[in-house]
């Protein structure tokens, strides 16, 4: 199971989607910063005058740490932070369930017009599982940096 | 496995660096600390004025029919609710006192005023979604959910910039009503009010809903 998760083929397969999936979200989110901070001020969970510094913020994160992951630079470290980000992500849509909250997911912007549910709790969990995966075995040997550890 | 969190921090301040520089520059870009909207409450001289002013949409095209129901505004019905003194005002003046509300801004109504305005057939916009729209809304109200504003563009034109409208959506929680009455009143409809309590506390007044999707 080892030998399969620390493949190298597999190792560049999970950097080139999770890579891809947070610069297409990121750029989403970038392109409309006013509609990304509606849909985090519908969450309901952040001071009021603290979401537009996240809004802005957050996307830009999202496309560098998703670019360094594609080309497998300081893979671990970028995968900690989407990590780290995707388990927010998970907590703020389980707390959103939980309210009861029938709002954008903004997951990819606000163009998708995905709203919040299951089906995205699932995709999140998904990517965490990805990321980890990341954490533990690194960018692979197919990188543009190799990996000491 | 291990991490250097150092390059961490460095990833997230030059990604929050970029971030802020990119939206200095952008057109698009957006003040870094939101400026809250307070919303101003109507006062009840305000509403009265625009209720004299109502009987002057009369005069506009009847181009389809849920215009229709607001045109109908009969001058007769909107003098008997309106104050007396200020009938008879209007009878010695021969043409109806004109008074510009002016607004700044969406100015938000509470239930009593929305009642009233809806006795005077004055065009509730509901911001909801087509859906709950469909299940249920307030009488004679129309539907432009404001995250399909474009879609619902041609309803909009329908509707003449002088005439007041009023946006709502489910209640206090949501957002929609102002997001919608700020976005009209941008495009130019100069009585926009915004009625906070929305659905819940119209329900719960028990006032006149009625049912369907929107035929347009």
């Amino acid at each position: 199971m080892k030998k399969i998760l620390a493949n190298n083929y597999f190792l560049l397969l999970s950097r080139l989607v999770l890579g891809f999936i947070f610069i297409y979200a990121g750029m989403e989110k970038i392109s409309d910063p006013e509609g990304f901070a509606r849909v985090i001020n519908n969450y309901k969970l952040l001071p009021f005058s603290l979401i537009n510094l996240f809004a802005l913020i957050l996307p830009w994160v999202e496309v560098t740490t998703g670019l360094l992951l594609l080309f497998g630079i300081v893979t671990k470290e970028n995968a900690f932070i989407l990590s780290s980000l995707l388990i927010i992500f998970l907590i703020a849509i389980i707390i959103s369930l939980f309210r009861g909250l029938t709002i954008d997911c903004g997951c990819f912007g606000t163009a998708s017009g995905a709203k919040v549910g299951l089906e995205k709790l699932v995709e999140n969990f998904l990517l965490i599982l990805l990321g980890i995966q990341l954490i533990y075995f690194g960018g692979g040997n197919i990188s543009l940096a190799k990996e000491k550890g | 496995m291990k991490i250097n969190f150092k390059v961490i921090l460095v990833i997230l301040i030059a990604s929050s660096l970029l971030g802020l520089f990119y939206n200095y520059f952008s057109p698009t870009g957006i003040p870094l600390i939101a400026k809250e909207r307070t919303l101003k409450w109507a006062e009840d001289s305000l509403l009265t004025d625009s209720f004299n002013e109502v009987p002057d949409t009369s005069d506009f095209k009847q181009e389809n029919q849920k215009t229709n129901i607001i045109n109908n505004t009969n001058p007769d019905t909107v003098q008997i609710k309106t104050d007396k003194k200020i009938t008879a005002k209007d009878k010695q003046n021969e043409e109806p006192k004109k008074v510009e509300p002016v607004l700044i801004e969406p100015a938000a109504i509470n239930l009593n005023q929305a009642y009233g305005l809806f006795n005077q057939n004055i065009l509730f916009i509901d911001a909801r979604e087509p859906a709950d729209y469909q299940y249920a809304h307030i009488k004679n109200a129309i539907n432009i959910p404001f995250d399909r504003f474009d879609e619902y563009k041609h309803l909009i034109d329908k509707i003449d910039k002088d005439q007041p409208v009023i946006t709502y959506c489910a209640g206090t929680d949501c957002d929609l009503s102002i997001l919608l009455g700020n976005l009209l009143f941008e495009t130019g409809y100069k009585r926009v009010y915004i009625f906070f309590g929305g659905w819940n506390e119209w329900t719960e007044a028990n006032y006149p809903v009625e049912q369907g999707a929107q035929t347009e």
